[in-house]
């Protein structure tokens, strides 16, 4: 019988406990999917190196999501508040009918237990169906291959989930008994009639206010700007404790200054009921602008770490993008002048290394031209530019034709034809600067060892001549082996081609020999293509998935805040609405009038968090390097539409509790 | 002359066949323009129940109103929201002015729902604050007004759409005497000066005093109806008195 009463109730009030339900479902869908992401690994062609990074991802993810149980532990038990707060009166009536705190207790019980159960279920179907897409979100990262599509589930995840959530729940049930065994009948059967004082504030105030707002962002913004992401600069500092007493300011001032400024355009005001809406915003936001200040900043953090990540991760892309070439390089270090470079080959001799059969493998030398790329672009790139700049500290290396065609056969690639007073650039200094496509449009010859030659293709070639991963950026000059023949050595380099051979006993064996290499201070390099590519993306695989997780957690979190104190709003101003219905008041101008108020109240915030993003990108495109490149790839795309359904889901939930509450009233 | 209200043996049950409530029991009267007109009877007489039927903010069971000729008990619910907004106009016991707005802006309120254009809504606004004595309390927020004030604010709210019909629920209940003295006078003005129709439910005698016939309710029926004629307002209010006291209700209940 308790339990037919428990499901009646929870059945009666599903539209209030919406909101709840959809954050419950929400929540478990996201801890699910980001705690199985270790088993996503299965359906992966993944290298031991790669899979050794997913597993320390997944290790950080599961340390994180202990905080991240608390925050969404929290949001769980103030939505509950709420919701017992709307039933207060029902649960006082239950106690005049006689019924003892012990039982309402246990069907508050019941009740949790129910929805949690149903939430649990739900979010973990979700969260099943969405974590399916993380595994090509993770041969993406990792720019590794799939296997034949196959379903993950993963258990340990599902039994972890269960336990938190439990957890969760447990904490909600400790929650409501305290709640109904500390309180007294009065109140409860009292808590629906509840009338709350309004404050007028004086409007000149609040525009002096939000004028002031506007000011000190606009200065926050500046400094910002000028001293750029340095969180050891204290004026940096300064400006970001500007920045948020502003946006506090800002949403202290903001709804003053709007009614008074939409006052003044009387078509606007007296238009159906945009007064009354103008007002209920005003006071909500006046009243509450403590916390649409947090949620904001929260967006605002929310927002950033998506973009950077996202940036991040486009800009790996087009550092990678040629960046390792072949299965394996040499490369001698950069020895000091005077001083003799290493051989390669008698390296590989002392170290008794042999090559295997399947191993192709090309020694080649680079020289020195002897100017640097200052002197060559110097007048093109803009050295206050921070990518330009970084282009600038490179040097130019020039490379045989001879040299150059054999390595391309390594990779299976056709041989180049020169004419015999010609040249051409290998660079990806296009990748990173639009000035460099403007110096190459431009160039028409290049002075080699004192002989001019013609530029050959206007458009460098991308691929780099050797694996190199920590310093991507590389400028060569191809030329006719006599052009070089007496130009000094700048460095020399070897490039090994894997032809049909085992890739992780290939990987084991070039590890072992760069450590001994290291370990006798040998002057050599060696750079596997799985260790470059691992270096580049398992950096930005991490960030990524740790600015989505806290991201969507916080994301979330701003969105029930605002939707709960949406419905607060909603049941106090059920008489409000009441009285409008009396004086004539459609259903249409009703629903409208909760439509707009609402959809202020969701997009205020969001707005200024977005105002703070454009400045802060601005901010985190000068810290890396990343300007003249649009990183509105597919992915942002893909992230935008996943913010604006969470944000708009709560957004439309909100709206149609809010419409149900009035309706039911 | 047509009249403004027609209502044609009107009936309202509540409740299921077990335990049916007869609120309203086959009631017919009919109001002229430019009447004032009283409802009285003791509590549970179904006086609400009469003005909830006619403001169409409830449905009859049975019979049909007019109003200006158009039977509002069949007529759908668009067309009925509209017909509300245009002809009637409302004035509730406990006020119902909107706390967040000032006093200016609910009575704006009726206009803006109403539809009109915007650069009318200020003079017209102008024009009632002044006949109801509210001119300098415009700016004021409800928590800021008297009783009497926020009362007259609500008047002005129902007549500034210049309603066909002014429908009021014991508009004085919650005012001291001299606060209800001054509203009525300033319903008694709107009915001279602007022909205004009012339908006013009270139970108190002095309040009924005030309007030119009074329709007595008992059980759900009109049981006697009163007409001022040429009376003074006390002669009036003596013979109401006379009624009251026929209908058992104590005399010094009513004063
Ligand atoms: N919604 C309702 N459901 C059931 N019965 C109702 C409802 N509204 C009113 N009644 C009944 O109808 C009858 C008339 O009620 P009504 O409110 O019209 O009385 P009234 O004359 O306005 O009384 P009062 O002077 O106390 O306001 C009463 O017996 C009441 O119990
Ligand atoms: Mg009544």
């Amino acid at each position: 019988m308790y339990f037919r009463i428990a499901w009646s109730s929870v059945r009666r009030s599903f539209k209030d406990y919406a909101i709840y339900f959809l954050t419950l479902s929400f929540a478990v869908c996201l801890f699910y999917s980001f705690n199985s992401l270790e088993a996503q690994q299965s359906v992966l062609q993944m290298n031991q190196s790669s899979a050794d990074y997913l597993k320390k991802i997944a290790g950080v993810i599961s340390i994180i999501s202990v905080g991240v149980s608390f925050v969404l532990g929290g949001l769980i038990v103030y939505a509950n508040g709420f919701l017992i707060k709307r039933r207060k009166k029902e649960l006082g009536i239950f106690m005049t009918l006689g019924m003892g705190r012990n039982k309402i207790s246990f069907i508050l019980v019941l009740e949790t237990f129910l929805i949690g159960c149903l939430a649990l279920g739900i979010g973990l179907t979700l969260g099943i169906a969405v974590s399916q897409s993380f595994s090509t979100l993770i041969a993406g990262l990792f720019n590794a291959k799939m296997n034949v599509y196959e379903f993950v589930i993963s258990y340990s995840a599902i039994a972890k989930t269960c336990l938190y959530f439990g957890l969760i729940f447990a904490s909600v049930i400790v929650f409501n008994h305290v709640i109904v065994s500390k309180v007294k009948l009065i109140d409860l059967l009292n808590a629906a009639k509840k009338n709350e004082e309004l404050k007028v504030k004086n409007a000149w105030a609040s525009i002096i206010v939000f004028l002031i707002s506007v000011i000190l962002l606009g200065i926050a913004y500046k400094i910002a700007i000028i001293t750029g992401l340095d969180p050891y600069n204290s004026i940096f500092i300064l400006s970001l404790l500007l920045g948020i007493v502003g946006t506090m300011m800002l949403f202290l001032g903001l709804a003053g200054f709007f009614l008074l400024l939409l006052q003044r355009n009387r078509n606007f005001y007296f238009k159906n009921l945009n007064m009354f809406v103008l007002r209920q915003v005003h006071n909500k936001i006046n009243t509450n602008f403590v916390s649409m200040t947090v949620i904001s900043l929260m967006l605002f953090v929310t927002l950033l770490s998506l973009f950077v990540v996202i940036n991040y991760k486009a800009n790996v892309d087009k550092t990678a993008e040629g960046m390792a070439p072949f299965s394996g390089s040499m490369v001698t270090r950069w020895i000091e002048q005077g001083k003799e470079i290493p051989d390669i080959e008698e390296a590989l001799n002392n170290a008794d290394f042999r090559f295997e059969h399947k191993e192709k493998h090309e020694f080649f030398n680079v020289y020195t031209l002897g100017i640097s790329i200052k002197e060559m672009m110097g007048q093109y790139l803009d050295e206050n530019d921070k990518s330009d700049k970084l282009l600038l500290n490179g040097e130019i290396g020039v490379v045989r034709l001879s040299d150059y065609n054999r390595i391309r056969a390594l990779v299976k690639e056709d041989a180049i034809d020169l004419d015999d007073q010609a040249a051409m650039i290998i660079s990806n200094y296009g990748n990173f600067s639009s000035n460099f496509v403007k110096f190459m449009e431009n160039l028409e010859n290049v002075t080699v060892n004192g002989e001019s030659l013609r530029i050959s293709h206007t458009k460098p070639v991308k691929e780099n001549i050797v694996n190199a991963p920590y310093w991507p950026y590389f400028f060569y000059i191809v030329v006719p082996d006599r052009v070089a023949l007496e130009l000094k050595v700048s460095f020399s380099a070897l490039d090994i081609e894997l032809h049909g051979g085992d890739i992780e006993s290939f990987e084991e064996r070039y590890t072992d020999l760069y450590k001994q290499f290291s370990d006798n201070d040998v002057e050599i390099d060696v750079y596997t293509k799985e260790k470059a590519v691992l270096v580049a993306y398992g950096i930005s695989a991490f960030l990524t998935f740790l600015g989505l997780y806290i991201g969507l957690v916080f994301l979330m979190s701003s969105a029930v805040v605002l939707a709960l104190q949406q419905l607060v709003e909603a049941s106090d101003s059920v008489h409000r609405y009441r009285v409008l219905k009396k004086i004539g008041a459609t259903d249409k101008m009703i629903n409208q009038t909760i439509f707009k108020q609402t959809f202020i109240y969701f997009f205020v915030p969001f707005a200024v968090a977005v105002m703070h993003t454009i400045v802060g990108v601005r901010i985190m495109n000068d810290f890396f390097a990343t300007h003249n490149r649009s990183v509105l790839g597919s992915s942002a795309g893909l992230l935008a539409v996943v913010i604006i359904l969470i944000y708009g889901g709560y957004f439309y939930t909100t709206y149609s509790s809010y419409k149900s509450i009035v309706r039911n009233s | 002359m047509e009249p403004i209200l027609n209502v044609d043996r009107i009936e309202k049950y509540y409740g299921k066949k077990a335990n049916i409530t007869k609120a309203i029991d086959n009631i017919s009267f009919k109001v002229n323009k430019g009447e004032f007109i009283g409802v009285m009877g003791a509590s549970g007489s179904g006086k609400t129940t009469l003005l909830n039927c006619i403001s169409t903010i409830d449905t009859v069971t049975t019979g049909h109103i007019f109003i200006n000729g158009q039977d509002i008990t069949d007529l759908k619910s668009a067309r009925l929201e509209k017909f509300r907004v245009n002809e009637l106009g409302f004035i509730f016991q406990d006020f119902n002015l909107l706390d967040t707005l000032t006093a200016y802006e609910n009575i704006a309120l009726a206009l803006t729902i109403k539809g009109e254009a915007a650069k009318r809504i200020d003079s017209l606004i102008r024009e009632v604050a002044g006949k109801l004595g509210i001119a300098e309390v415009l700016g004021q927020y409800p928590y800021q007004l008297s009783g009497g004030q926020k009362q007259r604010v609500a008047s002005a709210r129902a007549i500034v759409t210049n309603p066909s019909l002014i429908l009021a629920d014991e508009p004085t209940g919650a005012l001291d005497s001299k606060s209800a003295k001054l509203l009525l006078e300033s319903f008694e003005k709107l009915n001279r000066e602007l022909q205004a129709t009012i339908l006013m439910v009270t139970h108190d005698a002095f309040t009924a005093s005030y309007s030119n016939r009074i329709l007595f309710m008992k059980d759900g029926k009109v049981f006697n109806e009163l007409v001022r004629g040429n009376d003074s307002r006390k002669q009036f209010f003596g013979r109401i008195i006379e009624v009251v006291s026929l209908l058992g209700g104590d005399v010094s209940d009513v004063l």
